[in-house]
């Protein structure tokens, strides 16, 4: 039998061969796995010397030995610690390895030197579980008060059957537990950002849209009002808030709940991915490329990484998601960033289905040092964004508002399972003013939308050298106006 | 065609399928770990064949594997045997529970726990269902299965090829072609691999087949790419051009005794190529013509394991260590620890009332309902001589009156609260916990062997307290309990705990702090 589309596939691909693609600046190796261990990576985490280690869903600890040398094949797999309970957390503080379990955090400790840990001690456990599997806990890092953060799937999508199930909790360096934020729905990973504020991502759902990045502003609401029961076992952040009104918008309730504290960027479902997962922030100084202090939020379901650049308006965080990297072999949940610009990203596909298509991966992304054209970020203006490049943009074409186009819309909030996009709008691109060093345009745009996201395309603009943006599709989620 | 070439020439040497009355074939059966059961439940053989038949025990367990006779009346999956085996009594054991009787055709002996043995069995001439059975008492009712002795057709008696090489869109006319190469095949099996071609080249294929007896017969065909088959010159299955071999294409033909001309063309253009032919007939089931056998064809019936859920991901102690299991166990709160010991004893700690929910024999936890799906529900242990020591609930509790009710359960933030645990040199855990102002280090010890019917538990726990902390109470058992001259006996299980007295149906151990300090060691045997 003939092999007709290979053929044409290899035609098409050979027509665009000249077009960079995102593994020329940052590509994907696998850790190798000669043993076939299952890798099904809950969480990643490295240590100022160096380490790294992964955490499995089947509650398995890897260290990972070699784990930046330059050649790949020299990584190796070593069995840390075992028979843990759904990781989905990792961090390090002095000698100890500290694991967010569906159970409990725990500091595992290698006492005796033989490379397997011997203490598994009970850090905080002082929230419920009922045997629901949707019970989730997610771990931070440790931020910079030395607390380490853990959110708290609902029991299922709804309700909340037992102790804290949808809030974030913070564990202090004294061991006590703090409720902290309520109002969360299905956390999928959480981490800071360069100033060393929390950050979560939120699953689509109820109450919930679209998937999102959020703020774990302390005391704050996240906008899913199943857990807010458990207000009767803590003072800690004041009263319950009153329940939001169903199918309503975020900007109406965010007037009648004064601690509802609106998605810093909206991940829209089924455009940049439809499960996010894990946050990282880039504080490499340019070792991993040109996105110092932004964030990279991993996506389960489609597999890909989306970076995300905030900015705080009128008290709120608020920023741009842009596609970063797709093509992991597996839904990643968990990531690391080494200082020296190693990336590692990990996930599994039990469960929910990955685009990925393989059941676990563990994988290492370095920057090749090359410079994507990409927009580095998107500012809001009152009458407009500014958009900054990595590279010098061609004047003419960025300049001209036709390089250019936006859509705007919100989701419905609501009870109900998820959200359509409403309220859509397209607001018009009137001019596009290139700045004297190309670096960056300031487009002037009306109407702006407070709690709309502003997508914006660009597929005109083009690099000094003629390319085009690596990625072109931005989405702006604009909480507040400037100056507004 | 993508299919892995490799894979598919390998399928049938997998699945062990008898190609030929005439090969010797190697069939594996194992006793999976806690289970009771073997891993097949059909096995297929050609009668007058020898099949070599290896026997893995990979339970905690001694097993053997006996196959018999049927009855001539009835099927009895081989229990009669195997009651002929229980009644041997004492000396059993001796005689590896193999009874002196005329329906043993074959048997191993007594396999011990993670061992195995092979043994060649010569297949009955007669076809038929002949059961196998393991006949270690109590076994048989679960441990049984059956060889099915099915009648393979003849191959052919001589088989010819002419090789022609040529780029062909269809099934070329042969005629007018001149072979690159031609002669017989030994085997007298169709085969495409003649001189490692993969492309561009063609098949005719003559021979004779031998027809047993006037009746109907069915052909089977699948080719990649083209092909025709033809009997006595009359062209009786054509599926020419290029497509793939995954259609196996049939047809009816009725046939005379006796010797008959076969003709089978057949051409590959590019990419995979497979060529498969077989046949059916009243006194025989599809067997093969070609060396290669189509992945969806099985002659007779395939060996078969009895059903899906047989292949759990079991989990096991290694290396003299002991494993550690924390999910959702069966009467367990959802924090539940199992702990597997590498001399097959097990235990559940459930790490929100602080006691143990279970002992447990044999193998350890099926970790496939967790780490499948999403992970809903609670496993049950995989093993057998299942105990519950108490009913769920504290382990520890203070008491604030001799005749106060046991707690059925304790919040665990006022008043119990769960340290974690530390591992010793063979991975055994020391839980860690806190009641009240006591602090309290358990463990146990796994003690005893199956062979000498003395597993045990010794249970210690270490109490550290302010001095006049008041006295607290550990439930040792709770149930049925008598007590005997070395302590109580419960259901299933014997509880030695000096200083332990019965309240009513619980045998309560009082812990006094007059130094800060207390200790309690209880052993816990498994009796029948």
């Amino acid at each position: 039998m003939r092999f007709l589309l290979p053929s044409l596939l290899f035609a098409a691909a050979a027509a665009h061969a000249a077009d960079p693609t995102e593994s020329d600046y940052y590509p994907i190796q696998n850790i190798p796995n000669p043993a076939n261990l299952v890798l099904e990576t809950g969480a990643i985490t490295h240590t100022p010397d160096g380490r790294v280690f992964a955490a499995t869903r089947r509650g398995d600890v890897f260290q990972i030995l070699n784990p930046l040398a330059p050649d790949i094949a020299q990584a190796k797999l070593s069995l840390f610690a075992s028979g843990l309970h759904e990781c989905l957390g990792l961090a390090w503080k002095k000698d100890s390895l500290y694991v967010t379990q569906r159970p409990e955090v725990t500091r595992l400790v290698d006492e005796d030197g033989d490379g397997r840990a011997d203490l598994f001690e009970t850090v905080s456990d002082a929230w419920g579980i009922s045997g629901d599997y949707h019970e989730y806990a997610f771990g931070s890092e440790f931020d910079r008060d030395g607390n380490l953060w853990v959110a708290l799937c609902l029991t299922g999508s709804f309700g909340s059957s037992v102790d804290y199930r949808g809030w974030a909790l913070r564990v202090t360096p004294e061991g006590k537990t703090l409720p902290t934020v309520c109002g969360v729905r299905s956390p999928g990973g959480i981490g800071f950002n360069a100033v060393g504020d929390a950050f979560y991502t939120d699953n689509q759902g109820p109450w919930n849209g679209s998937s999102s990045l959020k703020w774990l502003k302390p005391g704050s609401f996240a906008g899913h009002p199943g857990g807010n029961d458990w207000f009767k076992l803590t003072q800690e952040i004041g009263p319950r808030p009153p329940d939001p009104h169903d199918n309503s918008r975020m900007v109406t309730e965010r007037q009648r709940v004064p601690t509802l504290v609106p998605p810093a960027a909206m991940l829209p479902h089924a455009r940049v991915g439809q499960s996010p997962t894990a946050i990282e922030c880039d504080t490499t100084r340019g070792k991993f490329g040109p996105f110092h202090n932004q964030l990279f939020v991993s996506d389960q379901c489609y597999s890909n990484i989306t970076r995300v650049s905030l900015e705080m308006v009128n008290g709120v965080y608020q920023g741009v998601a842009i596609p970063f990297l797709e093509n992991f072999t597996s839904g990643i949940i968990g990531m690391t960033l080494t200082p020296d610009g190693h990336l590692f990203a990990g996930g599994s596909d039990r469960g929910w289905g990955s685009r990925g298509g393989k059941p676990y991966n563990l994988d290492r992304v370095a920057w090749t040092g090359k410079t994507p054209f990409e927009i580095l970020d998107m500012k809001a203006a009152p009458d407009g964004f500014t958009l900054h490049f990595t590279a010098p943009v061609n004047p003419a074409a960025a300049s001209n508002p036709a390089s250019y186009a936006m859509e705007a819309w919100t989701w419905a909030y609501r009870a109900e399972y998820g959200g359509p996009e409403v309220d859509q709008l397209r607001p018009a691109i009137t001019a596009a003013q290139v700045s004297p060093d190309r670096l960056s345009v300031k487009l002037r745009v009306a109407p702006l939308t407070k709690g709309h996201v502003h997508y914006l395309k660009s597929p005109g603009v083009l690099s000094g050298d003629g390319l085009h943006l690596l990625h072109q599709d931005a989405y702006y989620t604009l909480n507040e106006i400037p100056g507004a | 065609m993508s299919l892995s070439r490799l894979s598919l020439f390998l399928f049938p040497a997998l699945l062990g399928l008898p190609l030929h009355a005439e090969d010797l074939r190697t069939v594996t059966i194992r006793t999976p770990a806690g289970q009771m059961k073997y891993d097949l439940s059909v096995i297929t053989a050609a009668p007058g064949s020898q099949l070599k038949l290896v026997f893995e025990n990979l339970d905690e367990m001694p097993h053997n594997f006996v196959l018999c006779r049927p009855l001539p009346d009835k099927a009895d999956k081989g229990l009669e045997l195997a009651q002929l085996a229980w009644q041997l009594g004492a000396v059993g054991m001796e005689k590896a529970w193999i009874p002196d009787s005329p329906r043993v055709l074959a048997h191993t002996g007594m396999v011990a726990p993670h061992q195995q043995e092979s043994l060649v069995i010569k297949v009955p001439d007669q076809p038929g269902s002949y059961p196998y059975v393991c006949t270690f008492p109590g076994h048989a009712m679960a441990m049984n299965g059956e060889l099915r002795v099915v009648q393979q057709g003849p191959r052919f008696t001589a088989l010819d090829y002419q090789l022609f090489l040529g780029d062909w869109q269809a099934l070329p006319d042969f005629a007018a072609l001149t072979p690159h190469r031609r002669g017989p095949i030994p085997d007298r099996l169709l085969t495409i691999e003649l001189e490692g071609l993969t492309q561009h080249f063609a098949l005719r294929y003559d021979a004779t087949l031998e027809v047993p007896a006037d009746g109907e017969y069915t052909f089977f065909l699948a080719s990649d790419d083209g092909s025709a088959l033809s009997i006595d010159g009359q062209s009786l299955i054509k599926h020419d051009g290029i497509h793939p071999a995954s259609e196996v294409r049939s047809q009816k033909v009725a046939l005379k005794a006796g010797t008959h001309p076969v003709r089978l063309d057949y051409f590959e253009s590019t990419g995979e190529e497979q060529l498969y032919l077989a046949w059916s007939g009243p006194s025989f089931s599809e067997t093969p013509l070609s060396r290669w056998v189509h992945p969806s064809r099985v002659p007779g019936a395939q060996d078969k394991a009895p059903q899906d859920d047989f292949t759990g991901i079991p989990l096991a102690p290694a290396n003299g260590e002991a494993i550690i299991y924390r999910n959702f166990i069966t009467e367990t709160s959802p924090r539940g620890i199992a702990v597997g010991y590498p001399n097959g004893v097990n235990l559940c700690f459930d790490a929100d009332q602080m006691a143990p929910s279970l002992f447990w024999q044999g193998a350890f936890m099926d970790a496939k309902r967790h780490w499948t799906g999403r992970g809903e529900g609670a496993q049950p242990p995989l093993g057998y001589n299942v105990l519950h020591i108490a009913p769920p609930g504290p382990a520890l509790a203070f008491l604030p009156d001799p005749a106060a009710p046991w707690p059925a359960k304790t919040a665990r933030a006022a008043a119990l609260h769960f340290k974690g645990y530390h591992l010793d040199a063979k991975r055994f855990p020391t839980f860690r916990y806190q009641i009240g102002p006591v602090a309290v280090e358990e463990s146990y010890q796994p003690e005893g062997t199956a062979a000498q019917n003395n597993l045990h538990f010794t249970r210690t726990l270490r109490c550290q307290a302010p001095a006049g902390t008041p006295t607290l109470h550990l439930r040792a058992a709770a149930g049925s309990l008598r007590p005997d001259p070395t302590g109580w006996a419960g259901p299933g299980f014997h509880v030695a705990a000096p200083s332990a007295f019965l309240r009513g149906e619980e045998l309560l151990l009082p812990l006094a702090f007059p130094q800060g300090s207390a200790t309690a060691t209880l052993t816990y045997h498994w009796t029948p």
